[in-house]
């Protein structure tokens, strides 16, 4: 089973009907079987944009994290939860390794090799990969 | 100094003290010379050659800004360093003092931030302006 990290965002509440709506959700994924490791609650604040939720527009919230390890079948249901639940506005889940693995050993920024892409260029390989960005700074 | 009685060429000097310093070359033939007595010496022509090795001067390679540093979508202040405060939009790669592999990085994490409703699309957080610019300003002039 991997191990998955919830962001939620949650509607403003006080501190008695915040500690609810967590335990609502710890107590249904724990019925589900699904295993649930660590909770963590990153405060209240103005959201950056406006979120539109069961009919409603949002522009404060509270932050959560869930660490969770679930099966890969069964995440979809887990997303319904999520959607049909009028508390929490918004979820999105990562997988735990990807933001805090360890990092591969970098030997640093190696020279340019000219020459090579040169003849590449020459043979067409870049073409397909090089895509035209337009920034607007 | 007592001079002898003899003849004008001759000088003689006694009870003088003589210092004689012991050298292995004699001052009249510095090194270097021809008449160098080193040369004459039973040694190869190889040792004095150079002997190959490494470049001593050769400087290490650079590191990015954020070599050994973990890019979180968390961390809203870090990936905000690398966004206009115009127009909100990520910086192209060639100001960025990033590598690629970090540049791919910051760029996945700037997108699931603004999904996950951390980080916003169209500005840079008002508290993060004052923060250290890392960009190279050339590009601005024009």
């Amino acid at each position: 089973m991997p191990r998955y990290e919830l962001a939620l965002i949650m509607r403003l509440f006080g501190r008695e009907k915040k500690i609810e709506a967590l335990k609502d959700t710890i107590v249904y994924l724990l019925n589900e079987g699904h295993n649930v490791r660590n909770v963590k609650s990153l405060g209240d604040r103005g959201l950056p944009y406006q979120i539109k939720a069961h009919g409603e527009t949002h522009f404060k919230g509270s932050y959560a994290l869930l660490d969770i390890d679930c099966k890969i079948e069964d995440m979809n249901l887990l997303r319904r939860y999520f959607s049909n639940n009028k508390n929490i506005i918004r979820m999105t889940q990562t997988k735990y390794e990807r933001t805090y693995a360890a990092e591969e050993p970098c030997d640093g920024m190696e020279d340019v090799d000219y020459a090579k892409k040169l003849e590449e260029l020459k043979r067409g390989k870049l073409k397909n990969n090089v895509k035209k960005q337009s920034f607007k700074i | 100094m007592l001079l002898s009685k003899t003849s004008v060429g001759a000088l003689h000097l006694k009870n003088t003290l003589l210092f004689l310093i012991p050298c292995s070359n004699n001052w009249m033939y510095p090194k270097g010379t021809a008449s160098d007595s080193s040369k004459h010496d039973n040694k190869s022509a190889s040792d004095d050659f150079p002997v190959s090795m490494e470049n001593p001067y050769k400087s290490f390679p650079e590191r990015c800004t954020l070599c050994g540093v973990k890019v979180d979508y968390k961390n809203v202040q870090l990936l905000s360093q690398f966004v206009s405060s115009f127009t909100g939009l990520r910086l192209p790669p060639k100001i960025t003092p990033l590598c690629e592999r970090k540049y791919k990085e910051v760029t996945r994490a700037i997108q699931l931030s603004r999904k996950a409703g951390l980080m916003p699309y169209t500005l840079k957080e008002t508290t993060f302006l004052d923060d250290p610019v890392l960009t190279s300003k050339q590009s601005f002039k024009s």
